[in-house]
C-alpha cells in the first residue's frame, strides 16, 4: 500500500513537470504569434 | 510595457503567496519544505523578471539563458519540495480544516442528483461530438480558403514612394511595368539610370530587390525593398553583407553561384534566390536599355555534391533497413542532422508548405534541394500514403531522439492533457495557416524551431522554444514532433486525405457495380 502510494506521487511529480514543458511551449507558441504579429504589422 | 511587467510580477507573487498559504493549511511543513518552495517559487518569479526585462531591452539570449537557468532550477526544487512533502510530511485531514473550506470542497447533493437521469449516453454524446468535429473542420477549412484569398489579393507594396524616399533629389519616371524600371534622373547621351524591380523565392517565401544600373552599364547597389524571409535567414545575409559582391559588376556578366558570385553558406536557398533576381534585373536592363548582346551563360541546373546527397538521404527513407535497423539508423540520423540540418538547413517548415499553396515555388534548376524534399514529398505522400519525411529525413527528429535516449524519454502527461493534444496541434496549426495566410508573408506564422537550431540564430522568442521543446525531449519521446510540430500535422492530415478520397473512390465504385 505504502509502495503504491510512493509510486502514485512519483509519477505524479513527473507529471507536474511534464505538464508544465507542455503548457509552457504552448504558451510561447501564442507569444510567437503575437511577436511575429506585431512586427509583421510594424513593416506594413 | 516595463510598468505591465512589475503588474504581472506582482499579481504572480500575489498568486504565490496565496498558494503558499493554502498549502501550509493542508500539509505540516517543516523548516526544510519552506525553505524548498520559498526558494523555489523566488526562482520562478525571478526568472520571469530577468527574461521580461532582458527581453524589453532586446537581449533575447540573455533573457533565454536567465530562464533555462533561474527558471529551470525553480522549477526542479519546487517539484522536488512538494514530492518530499507529499512522501514525508503529513497530511492534515479534512475534517480539521475549518468549515467555511470544508463547504467549499465538498458536492452539493442536490447538484449530483439532478445531473444523472439528464446524463446522455455515451453513444449520444460521441454522435454530438462527431458533429461538433466535422463542423469545426468545416468551419476551419473555410476560414483558410477565405484567409489565403484575402492574402493573395492584397496589393504589392509602392516600391515608387520607397525609391522616391531614397532619391528625394532625383527625378523618377516608371518607364517598364513587366518588370517595372524606373528612370532615375536625367538621361546624358541616350543611356539613362535604372532601377529594376525583381522578386525571387526566398527559404520563407518572396523577396523584392531593386538594382540599381548606373549608365557604365554597372551595378551600383542593391536595395532590398521587401522581404517575406525567415529572420534567421535574412539576419545571415544581412552579416555576410551579401549584397555589396554585386556592386561594380557589369549587367553582362554570368552571376552564377559558386562561379562569380559567393553564396552564404545556412542560407543557401536565399542567396541562391537573390542571386537569380539580380541576374534577371541586369540580364533584363543590358538587352533593353543598354542594347548590349546577350554573353553570359545560360542559367544552368544546380546538381552538385549536396543536391546527390540529398537526393541519396531521400531515397534511403524507403528502406526500413537505413533508418530503423542499428547501427545505420544511428549512421543515417546523423547523417540527416549533419546535412539536412546544420550543413544546408533545409528542413521543410510550414512556411514551405503554406508558400506552396500560396503559390510560392522557386525554380527547379536553382532549387532542386527544395523540390526533391518539398515536393518530393508531398508527391511521395499523394501516390503511396507513405511520409517519408517525419521521423526519418527530419533533422529535428534525429536530434530529439538523440535527446531521448539520453534523458531517458519515458515519462507522459495527465490523460487530460494528452487527449486534448491533438486538438492542440490542430488548432496550432490551423492558427499558423491563418497568420500566412492573411500576411501573405510565410515566415510570419512559421514558429518551428529547426531554422534557428541548425543557424544557431534566433529572434526574440525562438530563443526560448528551442531549449523548451529540446528539454522536452529529455523527458517525452520526440516531444515537439507529437505535440507541436504543424509541418508534421499538415503532412499527417494530407495522408488522411488522401485515404479518405480512396475510400470514398471505392465505396462509390462498388455501389455503382
Amino acid at each position: 500500500m505504502n509502495d503504491q502510494k510512493k509510486k502514485s506521487d512519483h509519477v505524479s511529480g513527473e507529471k507536474i513537470l511534464v505538464n508544465t514543458l507542455y503548457v509552457v511551449t504552448i504558451l510561447l507558441i501564442f507569444g510567437f504569434f503575437l511577436q511575429s504579429i506585431t512586427d509583421a504589422i510594424g513593416l506594413q | 510595457m516595463i510598468d505591465f511587467t512589475w503588474y504581472i510580477l506582482g499579481g504572480l507573487t500575489g498568486a504565490s503567496a496565496i498558494f503558499l498559504w493554502r498549502y501550509a493549511q493542508r500539509h505540516q511543513l517543516n523548516w526544510l519544505a519552506w525553505c524548498g518552495l520559498i526558494s523555489g517559487l523566488f526562482l520562478i518569479l525571478f526568472s520571469i523578471a530577468w527574461a521580461a526585462g532582458s527581453f524589453l531591452e532586446g537581449v533575447s539570449r540573455a533573457a533565454s539563458m536567465g530562464l533555462l537557468l533561474f527558471g529551470l532550477s525553480g522549477i526542479v526544487l519546487l517539484i522536488l519540495t512538494l514530492r518530499y512533502v507529499d512522501l514525508k510530511l503529513k497530511r492534515i485531514p479534512v475534517s480539521t480544516l475549518s468549515p467555511e473550506s470544508e463547504a467549499k470542497t465538498a458536492i452539493p447533493i442536490s447538484k449530483t442528483t439532478s445531473i444523472e437521469p439528464d446524463r446522455p449516453t455515451a453513444e449520444k454524446q460521441s454522435v454530438r461530438k462527431n458533429r461538433l468535429n466535422g463542423r469545426l473542420n468545416y468551419f476551419a477549412y473555410a476560414t483558410l480558403v477565405v484567409a489565403l484569398v484575402f492574402g493573395l489579393s492584397t496589393t504589392d507594396k509602392d516600391y515608387e514612394s520607397m525609391i522616391r524616399a531614397k532619391f528625394p533629389q532625383e527625378k523618377l519616371v516608371q518607364i517598364n511595368n513587366d518588370p517595372i524600371v524606373f528612370e532615375l534622373g536625367e538621361k546624358s547621351k541616350g543611356i539613362g539610370n535604372y532601377i529594376v524591380i525583381a522578386k525571387g523565392q526566398g527559404y520563407g517565401g518572396p523577396f523584392v530587390i531593386g538594382v540599381r544600373i548606373m549608365d557604365d552599364a554597372t551595378i551600383h547597389e542593391v536595395m532590398l525593398l521587401d522581404n517575406r524571409e525567415t529572420p534567421a535567414f535574412r539576419k545571415k545575409v544581412e552579416e555576410a553583407n551579401f549584397p555589396a559582391q554585386f556592386e561594380g559588376k557589369r549587367v553582362t556578366d554570368d552571376f552564377l553561384a559558386g562561379e562569380d558570385i559567393d553564396i552564404v553558406s545556412g542560407a543557401t536557398i536565399s542567396t541562391m534566390a537573390g542571386t537569380q533576381a539580380i541576374r534577371s534585373a541586369a540580364h533584363t536592363a543590358a538587352r533593353q536599355y543598354f542594347k548590349l548582346e546577350p554573353q553570359w551563360k545560360k542559367d544552368p541546373w544546380s546538381v552538385g555534391p549536396d543536391e546527390v546527397l540529398i537526393l541519396i538521404l531521400f531515397v534511403l527513407a524507403f528502406f526500413p533497413v537505413a533508418y530503423k535497423k542499428k547501427p545505420w539508423r544511428y549512421l543515417y540520423m546523423a547523417a540527416t542532422i549533419g546535412v539536412v540540418g546544420f550543413y544546408l538547413n533545409a528542413a521543410i517548415s510550414i512556411g514551405s508548405l503554406s508558400g506552396l499553396v500560396m503559390g510560392f515555388v522557386p525554380g527547379i534548376r536553382t532549387h532542386l534541394i527544395w523540390w526533391i524534399l518539398v515536393i518530393g514529398t508531398i508527391t511521395v505522400i499523394l501516390i503511396t500514403g507513405k511520409n517519408v519525411y517525419c521521423f526519418r529525413i527530419c533533422p529535428f527528429y534525429g536530434v530529439q531522439y538523440i535527446l531521448g535516449k539520453i534523458g531517458g524519454g519515458r515519462l507522459s502527461m495527465s490523460t487530460d492533457l494528452l487527449r486534448r493534444s491533438k486538438t492542440t496541434a490542430n488548432f496550432l496549426l490551423w492558427l499558423s495557416m491563418m497568420t500566412i495566410f492573411l500576411s501573405a508573408h510565410p515566415a510570419v506564422g512559421s514558429y518551428e524551431p529547426f531554422a534557428m537550431m541548425f543557424s544557431l540564430d534566433g529572434i526574440g522568442i525562438q530563443w526560448f522554444l528551442l531549449p523548451l521543446s529540446l528539454i522536452g525531449s529529455l523527458f517525452m519521446s520526440s516531444f515537439w514532433c507529437r505535440f507541436f510540430c504543424p509541418c508534421g500535422r499538415a503532412l499527417t492530415i494530407l495522408r488522411q486525405f488522401r485515404k479518405k478520397t480512396i475510400s470514398t473512390i471505392r465505396e462509390r465504385q462498388a455501389l455503382d457495380k
